[in-house]
């Protein structure tokens, strides 16, 4: 029988959202929902310069190997396809 | 890098610093794990006598890494980043924060060794023995305090969306981890008979529906208002949406176990509240692409805002899938095949995985003040990601039905090994793809980290 534990679990979580929904009612949680919307933008954006730094010979060496697993993924399905 | 006086200029983001490395990382690990088990979906006795890298035990190391590993601490990372920003206050503690980090490293670990060495409680989701529940449980307790901490330290006073999010994930994935895995249960990790699996699946949607898909909805309502330069279209929907969702998807988790023999009651439940999660789903997505409505330009020219913007749209995507697949009758084909590798896939990595992403190369500019260490790798990872899940999604769904319909049609197995064949190759050759993208995109993260040329700006 693990229904009643069950049901004390579903209960305790019911009783935790209503006291947290509450508790944010009263805090004014739900009020001045026009200020609330620009709460992500208050952050005077570092002006980060867009600019990539990587020297040369390491992007290149990962553009190759990307290609390469390109590659390698085209001849994995060749291979299995054709040579079997 | 230019401070609001209202901010504190001190905090370093440590904490945050050290999931991404722990995301980026594992990522690679996770992959690589991932593209080896579909070779052997191909080429089933390529590791034949070698016992760690058999199927059954890579499957859940794979799973277990991308989820704990790659995903949630990348969500994580961009969680340590806005908490405090949003309540314009430091994080509580960054040494607590530290611990946690390494608290979490240690606990990935020793699921790699002991999933391999054939350590396994068998429950998927649920696979790591005790003392890693013990350290992931005490790891989210760790994140819990030092969230709620910030929180009555704060100076703004109401709290942003993102923030309800953030909390609401940690708060219940502690919760719901230690019942899913029952752990107290030492031994066996389990309950016995039809609870066990009612109790399991209870926690296994909600991995995804209260520890994922929070934490990436969080990230969502902070960077997509900045990169759009415009505030959120509707806090009030956005409350709305959470509290929808802390309601119905604590409901759903029956909906893998429709062809189970549990209460029907409980499948009823299971199977309306997935269809109702379109109200959770729509309030999010609308007031997301709303915000950027007229905004696509200001998307496509920031890497972060780019790749959570396709997540979002992989959201939507992964949920209609979703709704429907929790229909009875769409499910008799859909169940138990790669149809729902396909959804798995578009919903961790293409959905939840690309914010992670995005959160990752939003943040690491700001805290280190440096461009990232390279856009074009970023870029490149990009692309990948996407052709590769896109790609994963294509032919699961394909082979997935291939598979259903041979089932419901009474076909022998090994007939319908030779039709999926293809689509096999073709998935690890995408797989292949992914986990090169998680090479360079690892390199690209810690020298953005780390050593990273770029000047202050
Ligand atoms: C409205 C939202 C969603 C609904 C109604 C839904 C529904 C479902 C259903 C019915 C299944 C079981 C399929 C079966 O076994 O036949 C399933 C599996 C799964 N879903 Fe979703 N889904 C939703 C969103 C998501 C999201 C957002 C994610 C990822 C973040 C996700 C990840 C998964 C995974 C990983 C599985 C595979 C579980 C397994 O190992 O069997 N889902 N989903
Ligand atoms: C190298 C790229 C990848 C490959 C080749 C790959 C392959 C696989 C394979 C073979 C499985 C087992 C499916 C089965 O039981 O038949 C699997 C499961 C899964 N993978 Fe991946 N994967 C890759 C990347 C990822 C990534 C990046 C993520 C998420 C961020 C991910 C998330 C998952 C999940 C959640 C499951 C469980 C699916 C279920 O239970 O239905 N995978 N993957």
């Amino acid at each position: 029988m693990y229904y009643p534990y069950f049901l004390a679990y579903i209960l305790t979580g019911v009783f935790i959202g209503i006291a947290v929904f509450l508790w944010a009612l009263k805090n004014g949680q739900f009020s001045d929902q026009q200020r609330a919307r620009f709460l992500a933008l208050e952050e005077v954006r570092p002006e980060v310069a867009a600019t990539s730094h990587g020297s040369g010979f390491q992007l290149y060496f990962i553009f190759y190997l990307a290609l390469a697993g390109v590659a390698a993924s085209f001849a994995l399905v060749g291979y299995a396809l054709f040579f079997q | 890098m230019p401070e609001n006086p209202t901010r504190p200029a001190t905090a370093a983001y440590l904490t945050a610093r050290g999931f991404c490395l722990t995301s980026a990382a594992w990522m690679m690990m996770a992959t690589l794990v991932g593209f080896i088990a579909a070779l052997e979906l191909v080429a089933p006795d390529l590791t034949a006598n070698i016992s760690w890298l058999l199927f059954s035990r890579l499957r859940p190391i794979h799973v277990n890494l991308v989820l704990f590993g790659f995903v949630t601490p990348g969500l994580l990372a961009g969680a340590f980043y806005f908490v405090p920003r949003l309540l314009r206050t430091e994080l509580y503690s960054e040494k607590l924060g530290i611990v946690t980090v390494i608290l979490w490293n240690m606990a990935l670990v020793a699921t790699m060794v002991t999933l391999a060495a054939g350590l396994t409680q068998g429950r998927e989701y649920a696979e790591m023995i005790w003392p890693i529940d013990a350290g992931i449980v005490t790891a989210f307790c760790l994140i819990f305090f030092n969230f709620i901490m910030t929180v009555k330290h704060r100076n703004e006073k109401i709290l942003y969306v993102s923030v309800w999010y953030a909390l609401a994930a940690v708060a219940l994935t502690t919760c719901t981890y230690c019942l899913g895995n029952v752990v107290w249960k030492p031994d066996s990790g389990s309950l016995t008979g039809i609870p066990d699996a009612i109790l399991l699946w209870f926690y296994g949607h909600n991995v995804f529906g209260l520890l994922l898909t929070p934490l990436s909805a969080a990230a969502a309502y902070y960077i997509i208002p900045q990169v759009c330069r415009s505030p959120l279209y509707s806090h009030t929907l956005s409350l709305l949406g959470f509290w929808s969702l802390i309601v119905i998807y604590t409901h759903i988790g029956t909906h893998h176990l429709l062809q189970v023999p549990v209460p029907t009651w409980l499948k009823v439940v299971a199977i309306v509240d997935s269809i109702a999660m379109v109200i959770p789903v729509m309030a999010f997505l609308i007031n997301i692409w709303y915000t950027a409505r007229g905004k696509l330009g200001l998307i496509h020219g920031d890497i972060g805002g780019k790749f959570i913007f396709t997540g979002t749209i992989m959201y939507f995507i992964v949920s209609i899938l979703g709704s429907l697949m929790a229909l009875p009758d769409v499910q008799r084909v859909t169940h138990f095949n790669h149809w729902v590798v396909g959804h798995a896939h578009i919903g961790v990595l293409g959905f939840s995985g690309m914010i992670a992403l995005g959160g990752l190369y939003f943040i690491i500019p700001r805290i280190t003040g440096k461009p990232l260490f390279s856009l074009f790798l970023a870029d490149l990872q990009y692309w990948m990601i996407l052709i590769g899940v896109s790609g994963f999604a294509i032919v699961l769904t394909i082979s997935g039905l291939i598979q259903g319909h041979a089932w419901l049609n009474g076909e022998t197995v090994y007939r319908v090994l030779s039709e999926i064949h293809i689509y096999n190759i073709i998935r690890a050759a995408l797989g292949l793809l992914i986990f090169l993208s998680a090479v360079s995109g690892f390199y690209n993260i810690f020298r953005s980290v780390f050593s990273n040329p770029g000047e202050n700006p």
